[in-house]
Formats: structure tokens, C-alpha cells, sequence
């Protein structure tokens, strides 16, 4: 029996490995983006749950800041604890913008 | 070598037979595999209708929806009723008694508890009783309590609007609950898919304004506990466009919880309720005599005998008043140079200014339960009705309408639409429809000036109200004071009145018009005594509120601060 020695070509060679590697390669890639994606679609998931949770808060104190500010409560508590009254119009001062930057100065004299 | 080939032939085999496998899954039966799966891997989740806010015109929430859990059971699963009502009633904070009936119902689905706080459905989750479950849902919620009730409204257990804005603008604010696919593993977490659990509603922006609302609704209380009256209502409006900045009636209710509250309360009467507009109508005479140049303000009207006969009925002055000039009839009220003015129009003029002046048909506010009121055309009329119409009688009208014909006076001329909605916002934050009726002219801008002398001088010292006269601003203004009719005679009482005073304020550059309706006030009735002075309260104050300078400021000496401008504040930090 005649053996021929031939030459191995690299190229092909590594053409071989690369053949069994790469598909080998991909997919574990796409294994790992997959668990990267699916971790990722977690954490979307629990920020959606908090951003809900955090919504429904923020309507409860925005009822709750309405409820407080109420004029007719302020009003009531201005009167009866601090003996606060309505502003008398005879002693509202009209405050006139003017273009001098001067500010809080103050002084009696004509109306401009 | 046999063996190899059955081998190699096994294993080729094997794939064709996963290859077919595969395309059975993946193509011939893809659709109903693909479905399969998404049932495995996903979770419905309700989402509950919700509905937009409300607020007024500087921002302020009038009405919000709160997230909240309603508690249903199948008192089928429930093996235990006894010990599972014992757990739930303290929760839920009703009788046991009520609880058991309902879980011993015998039905598939009952409510136990509709709209509880997080904290409690948190307690009732935390007990994993079979058979009770729980849905997310929403409550309304008015943080400002009766603040503006009757143009709010208010809604039912399922969050339909059943009054007011909440009925009329339903559509806007309502969102259908829906159920979204959520992707869950199997210990139940969500896995982000970008479906938002979210519902496209729109908010509302009112022309309210909380500050003058809150100070009708004060100065109205104040005059209930003064006149002890069966109703009050009071209206300001912007004259030029017909923005309502403050609508209250007393009694009224807190939408909260409107059902506790007697259907009376809950009625609108600014724009529900008819009366006889009495010496406040005598703005049409006095319009239709200028308009039509029957008369001046100072063409006079002669009523020294103190009484008219009109179709063999009598009608009377309080007090002889001689010759008096068409102004003087507007600023004494007096019935007889009213009647003899309308005589002088005629009825079918009188008739079309009552129409122009918006008189029998509704004003168009966007409030639902607006009656157009009632005004009979000329052929309908008995030989009294003119002496009648004249002095305010035979014509029922609602508060708002009186308060538009006094608002083209005080605009100069236009008929406006009142409305209640300024803008509607989307959930984007968007404006979508802004609010901007074109008003109407009707009468000339000079007949507007001479009503509005005319009617300043019913706030002087000789005028039937100068006690609605504003410290440092001129008011014009009518009073009127009508009879009620007896039901049990069917004739006018003598006991049972209605009291009113409708005015603009500052006279010359009306910021407001304001109407003041007391249904039969205890003690005193007419409306010079009773109205005039609660229109003074809440336009004083209103005045002050919005910072209206007082019509003396120029003649005055006042303190005068300069400042910077506010961009050149903006600038520094301070």
C-alpha cells in the first residue's frame, strides 16, 4: 500500500476549525444576548412596577396637597387661629413696575 | 460494515424525523403553538377606567381619580364563611351582619367592598382567604369638598359623571377599563414587553377661579345664617367672554359622597331654576325705548298718580314719584314709568328685545339641566301681559340668563355664551379644544353706556340699592324683588318673595358681572336690603382678590414702591 504524503493546505485548515467554531460561537453570542435581553426586559419590568407605584403616590399626595390647600380650610384657620382678616381695600398699595432698576425703594408721592 | 450503514442510517433517520418535528411546530402548526405559549408565558392584568382631572382656571385640582381595590368574592370557594367574614369585617368596615349575608349569598360573584384604600386591600391580601379576590379600581375624589359642587357634579360607583362637568364632558374624561398582556416567568415577575398599563384620558381646565369661588360660597353662607332663605344662588362671570369665574348655590352638597345629600341640594339652580325676574327685567323696556328711540334717558314719564291701569289691572308704585326721567325710572324702579315705557315700545318690540337679550332660550353653557325659561310671544299675551312684562312678571328666567342680558351691558353691546370649560388637555399634555365662543352684538354700544348710567344710579344715595355700593369703585346694578306664588291660593303671596340684585363692577370697566338670587329671605325682602348687600361682600372682596385699583387711585396720593422688572429680577440671585 502506497501512502502519498500531500501538504496541508492552512488555510483549509483553519477554514475547518473556523467552520465548527463559528457556529459554536454564534450560538453561545446569541444565548448570551438573549439572557442579557431577557435580564434587561426584568429590570424594565420591576422600573414599570415602581414608576406605577410611584404614580399612584403621586396622586394620593397631589389629592392630599389639594385637600390641605384648600382656600376655604386656609381661610378658616387664618381667622380662628391667627385672627387674620380680609384685605381692606383702602390700604392695598398698587405697586407700579417701572423700567429703572431700582429695586425696593419706596417713598410717598404722586402716582405715576 | 452492515452495521455502520444501519447506524449511519438510524441517526439520518433521526434527524429527518426532528427536521419534521420542527417544521410541524414551527410552520404547519405555528399559529396554535405560538398561542399556546403566550398563554403559558403571559398574565392579563386589569387596568381600571380612570378618569381625567379637573381644575380650575389657575391650575388648582377640583377632582382627581385615586387608585383603589374593590374586593369581590365566589362564595362558592369560600369554605369557612364565619371565620373568613370575622377576618374581613374590621378590614372592609362593615357590619358583619351585612358582610355574611353577601358571602352566603349563594351567587358566583359578589362585592364585598368597593373602592378601599391600598392599606387595607395590602392587610386583606395578606390574610390569602380562598375564594376573596380583588380588582384594581378608582375612586373620584374632590379634594375641595362643596368648593364649586353643582358645576363639578359628581359620579357614580362605576365613575360615570352623573352632574355637571363630570356628566357633560363624560366622554372626555372617562377611559374604558381595558386588560393589557403582561409577560410573566413562573415566580410572577413582568417582563417589560412596552405595552403600558396606561389609559388615554383628558383633563379639564374650568374658567373657576378657587378664590372667587370660595368668596361667593362664604359670602353665601353668611347670608343664609343672615335671612335663614330656602335657596341662594349667586353667579360671576367675565362680561366680555362669558367665562363663569364663580357659580354657588345654596344648599348644596359634597360630591364625595352626593348620595347622602337630598336630590334638592344637588340641583343647579342658577341654571335650572325659573323665577319672575321682576325690576331686574326692566332692562329690556329701558333697552327697547333707547334702541329704538322711543325715548332718552332723561325723556320723561309722568307717574305722579302712583299707579298705571293696564288691562283692568292696577299696578302701583311704593310712593308717588311725579314726573321722572326714563333714568330715574330704572334708578326708583318704579313700576308705573315702567309699564308706561312698555307701552310706549309696544308689545311686539318689547318682545324682540326680550329675544335679543337672550330671554326664552338657553344661554348654551356647557352644564347639563339648563331650562331655556319661558317667555310667551306677543300673540299668547292676555291685555295685562305688557304691564307685566314690563316690571318683570309673566316671564320665568333662570339667574344665568338674567346675568348675560346685564353682562351686554356691561360689554358694550354683546351677547355672550357662558360656559364653564376653558380648555381640555390631552394625556399628553396637550391642549385640544379650547373654549372661545364669538359673542353676539345686539344692541349699539351707545344704548350699552346710557343702561349702564342709568343703572349706576340705582347704587347712589337716592337709587333702591345703595347698599351695594364698593368702597372706591362705582357699581351699576338693578335690584328686584318679585312675589312668589302661593300654591295653595295659586295667587301671588304676601309672605313668600324672591330678592335679588344683578351688577357690574368697576361700573365704567366692568372686571365682573354678578348676580345675587335669595329665595324667599326671613325678616326683610327686598332686594336693595337683602341682595344688594351680599353683592356688595363678594365684590368687595373679589375686587381685592384680583387686584382691581380702586377708581380714586389716580386722584389719590398713594404709597408708590418701585421694583425691577421681572426680567431683570430673573437675572440675580438672590
Amino acid at each position: 500500500m502506497r501512502h502519498v504524503f500531500r501538504k496541508k493546505n492552512p488555510f483549509l485548515s483553519l477554514l475547518r476549525v473556523m467552520l465548527v467554531l463559528l457556529p459554536a460561537v454564534l450560538v453561545f453570542a446569541i444565548i448570551w444576548l438573549r439572557s442579557n435581553i431577557v435580564a434587561v426586559e426584568y429590570e424594565l419590568g420591576q422600573l414599570e412596577k415602581q414608576k406605577r407605584a410611584l404614580q399612584s403616590e403621586r396622586i394620593q399626595l397631589v389629592a392630599e396637597k389639594a385637600e390641605l390647600t384648600s382656600l376655604d380650610k386656609i381661610e378658616r384657620l387664618a381667622v380662628r387661629r391667627f385672627g387674620l382678616t380680609y384685605t381692606d381695600r383702602k390700604k392695598v398699595v398698587f405697586v407700579r413696575e417701572t423700567p429703572e432698576p431700582a429695586p425696593f425703594s419706596a417713598g410717598f408721592g404722586e402716582n405715576r | 460494515m452492515q452495521r455502520r450503514r444501519f447506524l449511519s442510517f438510524c441517526i439520518y433517520l433521526l434527524f429527518i424525523l426532528v427536521v419534521f418535528r420542527l417544521i410541524d411546530l414551527m410552520i404547519l402548526n405555528h399559529e396554535s403553538m405560538a398561542r399556546r405559549a403566550r398563554i403559558q408565558y403571559t398574565q392579563g392584568e386589569h387596568i381600571p377606567a380612570r378618569r381625567g382631572n379637573i381644575y380650575d382656571r389657575n391650575g388648582n385640582e377640583l377632582a382627581v381619580s385615586l387608585e383603589r381595590k374593590s374586593v369581590y368574592c365566589n362564595p362558592d370557594e369560600i369554605r369557612d364563611p364565619d371565620q373568613t367574614v370575622r377576618l374581613l369585617y374590621r378590614i372592609t368596615g362593615q357590619k358583619r351582619r351585612d358582610l355574611l349575608r353577601k358571602v352566603k349569598s349563594g351567587k358566583k360573584f359578589v362585592w364585598l367592598a368597593r373602592k378601599i384604600e391600598p392599606d387595607r386591600a395590602e392587610k386583606i391580601e395578606d390574610l390569602r382567604l380562598k375564594g376573596i379576590w380583588m380588582l384594581p379600581d378608582t375612586r373620584r375624589f374632590y379634594p375641595k369638598r362643596r368648593l364649586a359642587a353643582h358645576v363639578i357634579g359628581f359620579v357614580d360607583i362605576d365613575n360615570k359623571g352623573k352632574e355637571g362637568v363630570e356628566s357633560r364632558y363624560d366622554h372626555y374624561l372617562r377611559s374604558q377599563a381595558r386588560r393589557v398582556a403582561l409577560m410573566r416567568d413562573a415566580r410572577g415577575n413582568i417582563l417589560y414587553t412596552g405595552e403600558v398599563a396606561r389609559t388615554g384620558t383628558e383633563d379639564i381646565v374650568l374658567t373657576i377661579d378657587e378664590g372667587l369661588q370660595n368668596i361667593t360660597e362664604s359670602e353665601i353662607n353668611k347670608a343664609v345664617k343672615k335671612w335663614h332663605p330656602r335657596a341662594v344662588t349667586a353667579i360671576m362671570m367675565n362680561p366680555y367672554n362669558g367665562e363663569i369665574l364663580a357659580l354657588a348655590n345654596w344648599p348644596t352638597f359634597d360630591p364625595n359622597s352626593p348620595g347622602k345629600y337630598p336630590a334638592y341640594t344637588r340641583r343647579n339652580r342658577a341654571i335650572t331654576d325659573l323665577y319672575e325676574p321682576g325690576s331686574t327685567f326692566k332692562i329690556v323696556m329701558a333697552a327697547s325705548a333707547l334702541e329704538e328711540g322711543v325715548a332718552t334717558l332723561y325723556t320723561r314719564v309722568d307717574c305722579s298718580e302712583g299707579y298705571v291701569e293696564v288691562g283692568g289691572r292696577k299696578i302701583r308704585d311704593i310712593h308717588k314719584l311725579g314726573k321722572i326721567t326714563l333714568k330715574e325710572v330704572i334708578q326708583k324702579s318704579s313700576n308705573v314709568g315702567a309699564v308706561k315705557m312698555a307701552l310706549k315700545v309696544g308689545p311686539e318690540r318689547l318682545y324682540r328685545y326680550m329675544r335679543l337679550l337672550g330671554f326664552g332660550e338657553r344661554t348654551g353653557i356647557d352644564l347639563t339641566g339648563e331650562s331655556p325659561g319661558i317667555v310667551k310671544p306677543p300673540r299668547r299675551w292676555s291685555g295685562t301681559t305688557i304691564g307685566a312684562v314690563a316690571i318683570g312678571y309673566e316671564v320665568m328666567v333662570t339667574p344665568l340668563q338674567v346675568l348675560r342680558a346685564y353682562a351686554t351691558v356691561a360689554n358694550g353691546g354683546f351677547l355672550v355664551r357662558p360656559h364653564v370649560v376653558s380648555e381640555i388637555i390631552s394625556s399628553e399634555g396637550k391642549s385640544i379644544s379650547r373654549n372661545e365662543p364669538e359673542p353676539r352684538r345686539v344692541i349699539s354700544r351707545k344704548t350699552a353706556l346710557l343702561l349702564r348710567d342709568a343703572l349706576k344710579a340705582v347704587v347712589s344715595d337716592d337709587g333702591t340699592a345703595p347698599s351695594a355700593s364698593v368702597d372706591g369703585n362705582l357699581v351699576a346694578g338693578k335690584t328686584g324683588t318679585t312675589r312668589l306664588i302661593d300654591k295653595k291660593t295659586g295667587r301671588y303671596s304676601h309672605k313668600a318673595f324672591v330678592s335679588s340684585f344683578v351688577g357690574m363692577v368697576p361700573a365704567d370697566n366692568p372686571e365682573f358681572v354678578l348676580i345675587v338670587v335669595i329665595w324667599e329671605p326671613k325678616g326683610r325682602y327686598y332686594g336693595g336690603e337683602v341682595a344688594a348687600p351680599v353683592f356688595r361682600a363678594i365684590a368687595e372682596k373679589a375686587l381685592a382678590y384680583r387686584f382691581v385699583p380702586r377708581d380714586d387711585m389716580k386722584a389719590k396720593q398713594v404709597l408708590v414702591v418701585e421694583k425691577m422688572r421681572k426680567k431683570e429680577i430673573e437675572g440675580e440671585s438672590f
